[in-house]
């Protein structure tokens, strides 16, 4: 048996201690250290939509309008009297109120400072600096599709 | 220590305290086939945690699947790992699980009294395919949608009760947003709570009987004794024991 006393021994216990405590440490570190890092939210707190389904067919009469959710922003989509469907960006350039359609002018209209823009989403009186973000409309079945397209 | 006696003034935990301290195992529990069953309870760790993980950045749902999935995977930091590592232990926990299955099987550890532990058993891996099958459709990807319409075109082709299964599993005639929220919801919270219980008496029904004695024990007392003809003995052995 050995003397636990003659120092060489002890020695080498808090040398393997030492070694086994990093390591512990170091492990549950590197376990913990992901996730907390996981738990902190993202600058973007959302996931991009590319593509929602906006509306029925049916619930739309033509020269009305619906504001819907894309993703993390509204969307305006607008049924035309000549029957097609325009969807653009509902969040005015100028200061983010949500815009709306006027149907007897057949022009989108913002109320927080009179900005204006025609269907197509130009910028022609008022306040708003930029046009409106234009999406795709995809009809299928009696779903209208709205999606961030290239086509555009 | 106080705080012990405390504790066990108003719990009487002393019992299992002195059965945890005085715990029976085999003498050569080292052998490397007593760990598949706790490789596989841990990998199944792995999963609770990761997968909760998961649970905070994931939504559910037709239009928003994908997207959070390439979301937590590019945006959210670590989000990949938290992925890879659930994906990753969700394969490996079927292979031990398996492994662990075949040992059983082979060292015939399910017989008197053990025939509740290997049902059990057997009970937590079609569980654990279960567990799966729901959760490869939820990145909501084109393989997953595939694959989920493949898997339940399976169980259709059934007799008599095929078509039935089939709706039953996709919540409609198709492969759907539907399926997904019921996927969903089976992987998450049905499948995990029956998965708990299930293992729960598997765990209680090992920790009752204590652990077989494998093969071996019967090598290594023949190994002992017959230092120069180990691999002949083996053979010989395996065939005796079969």
């Amino acid at each position: 048996m050995r003397d636990t006393n003659s120092g060489q021994v002890p020695g080498r216990r808090r040398f393997l201690d030492i070694l086994l405590g990093t390591g512990v440490f170091l492990w549950l570190g590197s376990v913990l250290y992901p996730v907390a890092k996981y738990f902190v939210p993202p600058a973007q707190s959302g996931p991009d939509v590319s593509s929602v389904e906006a509306a029925r067919v049916d619930e739309l009469a033509p020269g009305s309008f619906m504001i819907f959710r894309f993703g993390r922003m509204p969307g305006i989509l607008i049924h035309l009297k000549d029957g097609s469907y325009r969807a653009l960006s509902a969040r005015c350039t100028h200061l983010d109120c949500t815009v709306q359609f006027k149907s007897d002018t057949e022009q989108i209209w913002c109320a927080c400072h009179n900005g204006l823009y025609d269907t197509e989403g130009r910028n022609i009186s008022g306040p708003p600096p930029k046009p409106l973000e234009r999406f795709d409309v995809v009809i299928k079945g009696d779903k209208v599709f709205v999606r961030k397209g290239e086509l555009t | 220590m106080s705080v012990l006696e405390w504790i066990d003034e108003r719990l009487n935990v002393g019992q299992a305290r002195q059965f945890l301290l005085k715990k029976e195992v085999p003498l050569f529990y080292g052998t490397v086939w007593y760990y598949l069953g706790g490789i596989t309870l841990f990998l199944f760790a792995v999963q609770v945690v990761t997968g909760i993980l998961l649970l905070l950045y994931y939504q559910p749902g037709e239009t928003t699947a994908y997207e959070s999935v390439k979301f937590l995977v590019s945006k959210v930091q670590f989000g990949w790992l938290v992925r890879e590592i659930h994906s990753w232990s969700a394969n490996l926990f079927i292979f031990f699980a398996f492994l662990h299955m075949f040992t059983v099987y082979f060292a015939k550890a399910y017989r008197k009294p053990r025939e509740l532990t290997w049902v059990s058993g057997m009970v937590l891996l079609v569980l654990g395919l279960a567990f799966g099958f729901s959760g490869y459709l939820l990145p909501w990807n084109e393989l997953a949608y595939f694959a989920t319409r493949v898997g339940s075109d399976v169980a259709g082709s059934i007799p008599v009760v095929g078509g039935f299964l089939l709706r039953m599993m996709r919540a409609g005639d198709d492969v759907s947003g539907a399926t997904l929220t019921r996927f969903h919801g089976i992987h998450v919270a049905v499948l995990p709570a029956i998965f708990t219980i299930v293992l729960g008496i598997h765990l209680t029904l090992i920790q009752i009987q204590g652990m077989m004695l494998l093969i071996m024990s019967i090598l290594e007392r023949v190994a002992a004794l017959h230092w120069f003809h180990l691999d002949k003995q083996k053979i010989i052995t395996i065939y005796l024991i079969h």
